[in-house]
């Protein structure tokens, strides 16, 4: 911010400044986001025996309330955060200021409260103390800026026009039963950017009344905020999983009681169901300090798909997608991935905090796509040996992407997120498929990570459609996998882009990486591998460690004893 | 018809969604009077955008509280309703008996 010293607040106003109070507004958003956490607590304690659709039709006024809450309590908190800055900034402008007045001091004059400087003794000293006072008075007129990205969420109020979309009232529960339905919906017809833009435009109740009363249109909805989608999966997964348990139960009686043998009647298809909502549930539900957003639920295929992430997603500078690859699903590998993905990111945020722009790193454990499975091997369509279930899983990668852009780039107006993807195994056939399709023109990504990776589906990583210096590849020992190069050709072997270091090395921050073995090491907590993860992810490749040694016989390694049976 | 309500927990539950919209706004009051002292603390750097003041805020708070209390009590009046409409029911019954 350059503003005119005459517009600048005074040197006097900086003194006058109360950043203790600043920080007391923050401390009562803070309390007033945990009083309403309580409230929400209270309320989604009540359980009920009364059934039928009076019932429902009172629940789904309660999660409308629920939501609303949920914003409003997100609201508070990024007013407290906002507020704490201002301080931060205030107390820096002050600093500034006191220092100004000790130099001032020691050459035997003073900086008067309109700024000027009087009674020096040292007139060489002038300049250096007229620009810090100036340095002073133009952080602190900057100082509220944090503030203007806070948002209050708008509330409908009965009697107000709202383009014929009416909340729900009071009068809705009385009338209990009837299937009254506002009559809004979710437009059909609109691209992402366009359903954003609409989307921001409604109230915050219309909004919460669109979630409770149609969560699967707002669930498949791409360009809605995270959270909108977070909020609407939560309740399908709920829904989904309540289904699935009676399912089963059912299943399992007939089965019983039935004279054809059980596998025959689809069991195993229902308990895979039942774990992978049951592994979802429990991921969302963890309770570490991370506020995951449950971003996609995708109940239609064989396997649930499923796409977490660490943090909010709406307000992440930089946002690190991690895409896997052969025989994962939510109930064998979302639990495990989850917490190693939060752990990377993690580390991520704190080097953007001590390194970087400090905009703040969330993870994605991205399992948004059928990834083929050991039974599909022998199948054309399905086979891990073919492309078609990577080519399948890119459109749906560009599609989750090119939503998250669109509701950062539109409803908040802010740009879109820097996007790193860390592709594991026959998901970098994914992601390269995806990158590889537009080139980069389309879906907003800034680095590709691949780890362990049999082939992008490239020759040329130029295909990509990504600067060289934007390519990573990391081949860890006793890796088998990332010496196959069968889908185009070994990433291993491409001139141009960085290899990364996976073994036991030195950190820039003074710690230890340890050494990755094998193809699922790549992101263990306190590995070089994962340094090299979180510096790029942060925005700060220049941290990474990379390996070039294009010599090694790396033939060697597939023979090392200790990767035998 | 047999009513699948429970009229006491329906009761119970407007009662409860009542006394938590209801709730001294102890949090809320301190928020606004925080809100209100900032022009005080940050001289000449007002004025601040609306998202740092009290009204938008009291506004919303107080809508949400609004909201859980009108629940509660559209909760109480339904099953103030079946009430009646069970003890009509009933009435019918041994009258035709």
């Amino acid at each position: 911010m350059s503003l005119a010293p005459d517009v600048l607040p005074s040197a006097g106003q900086v003194r006058a400044a109360d950043p203790a109070q600043v920080r007391a507004a923050a401390s009562a958003a803070r309390s007033t986001q945990r009083q309403l956490d309580r409230q929400l607590r209270a309320l989604s304690a009540n359980a009920s025996a009364w059934a039928g659709p009076a019932r429902v039709a009172a629940s789904t006024r309660h999660t409308e309330i629920c939501v609303v809450g949920d914003v409003l309590a997100d609201a508070l908190g990024h007013l407290a955060a906002a507020l704490e800055r201002v301080a931060d900034e205030v107390d820096a402008a002050r600093h500034l200021l006191a220092h100004a007045d000790l130099l001032c001091g020691q050459a035997g004059g003073h900086v008067t409260d309109v700024g000027g400087i009087v009674g020096l003794l040292d007139p060489g000293v002038e300049s250096v103390i007229r620009a810090t006072v100036l340095e002073a008075r133009r952080r602190y007129a900057g100082s509220a800026l944090a503030v203007r990205q806070v948002q209050v969420p708008r509330w409908w109020s009965p009697g107000e026009a709202s383009g014929g979309a009416l909340p729900p009232t009071a009068e809705d529960v009385v009338a209990l039963g009837s299937g009254e339905s506002t009559g809004l919906r979710i437009p059909e017809d609109l691209a992402p950017h366009a359903l954003a833009t609409w989307f921001a435009a409604l109230p915050v109740t219309v909004q919460g009344a669109l979630i409770a009363r149609q969560p699967d249109a707002v669930a498949a909805a791409e360009g809605l905020p995270a959270w909108a989608h977070d909020s609407a999966n939560r309740l399908r997964l709920a829904q989904a999983t309540h289904a699935a348990v009676a399912a089963l139960q059912a299943a399992t009686t007939a089965a019983l009681a039935s004279p054809t043998p059980i596998d025959d009647l689809g069991l195993g298809a229902l308990r895979d169901r039942v774990a992978d909502l049951e592994a979802v549930t429990e991921v969302v539900q963890r309770q570490d300090g991370h506020e995951r957003q449950l971003l996609t639920l995708d109940l239609t295929g064989r396997r649930v798909a499923v796409a977490v992430s660490t943090g909010d997603v709406d307000h992440a500078g930089q946002l690190a997608v991690f895409v896997p690859g052969f025989t994962v699903t939510p109930a064998t590998h979302l639990r495990g991935y989850d917490a190693r993905v939060t752990a990377a990111s993690d580390l991520a945020g704190s080097i953007d905090r001590a390194w970087g722009a400090g905009a703040g790193v969330v993870g994605v454990t991205w399992l948004g796509y059928a990834a083929p499975q050991v039974d599909e091997v022998l199948s054309r369509s399905r086979s891990v040996a073919g492309r078609a279930p990577a080519t399948a899983g890119a459109a749906r990668l560009r599609t989750f992407l090119d939503g998250l852009a669109a509701s950062r780039e539109t409803a908040q107006g802010a740009t879109a997120p820097d996007v790193t993807i860390w592709a594991h195994s026959y998901g970098s056939l994914v992601a390269g498929t995806m990158l590889a399709a537009d080139r980069g023109e389309v879906t907003p990504v800034r680095a590709v990570v691949a780890l362990g990776s049999p082939g992008m589906g490239v020759s040329d990583p130029r295909q990509l459609g990504l600067p060289l210096s934007e390519i990573f590849v990391a081949e860890a020992e006793l890796d088998p996998v990332a010496e196959l190069g069968v889908f185009g050709s070994d990433p291993g072997h491409w001139q141009g882009v960085v290899r990364l270091e996976t073994e036991a090395r030195q950190l820039p921050d003074g710690s230890f990486g340890v050494a990755g073995r094998g193809h699922e090491s790549y992101l263990t907590p306190e590995s070089t591998s994962a340094w090299n993860l979180a510096v790029i992810a942060a925005g700060r490749p220049d941290l990474a460690l990379a390996r070039w040694r294009r010599d090694e016989p790396r033939v060697l390694r597939l023979r090392d004893p200790a990767c035998r049976p | 018809m047999r009513l699948q309500v429970d009229i006491d927990e329906l009761l119970a539950l407007g009662q409860r969604w009542v006394e938590l919209g209801s709730s001294p706004p102890v949090t809320r009051d301190a928020l606004a009077a925080a809100l209100r002292s900032l022009p005080g603390a940050l001289p000449g750097v007002a004025p601040l955008p609306e998202g740092a003041t009290a009204p938008p805020w009291c506004h919303v708070l107080d809508a949400w509280s609004s909201a859980i209390t009108d629940h509660g009590a559209a909760l109480t009046r339904s099953a103030d309703a079946y009430r009646v409409a069970d003890d009509r029911s009933r009435v019918a019954r041994t009258g035709s008996s």
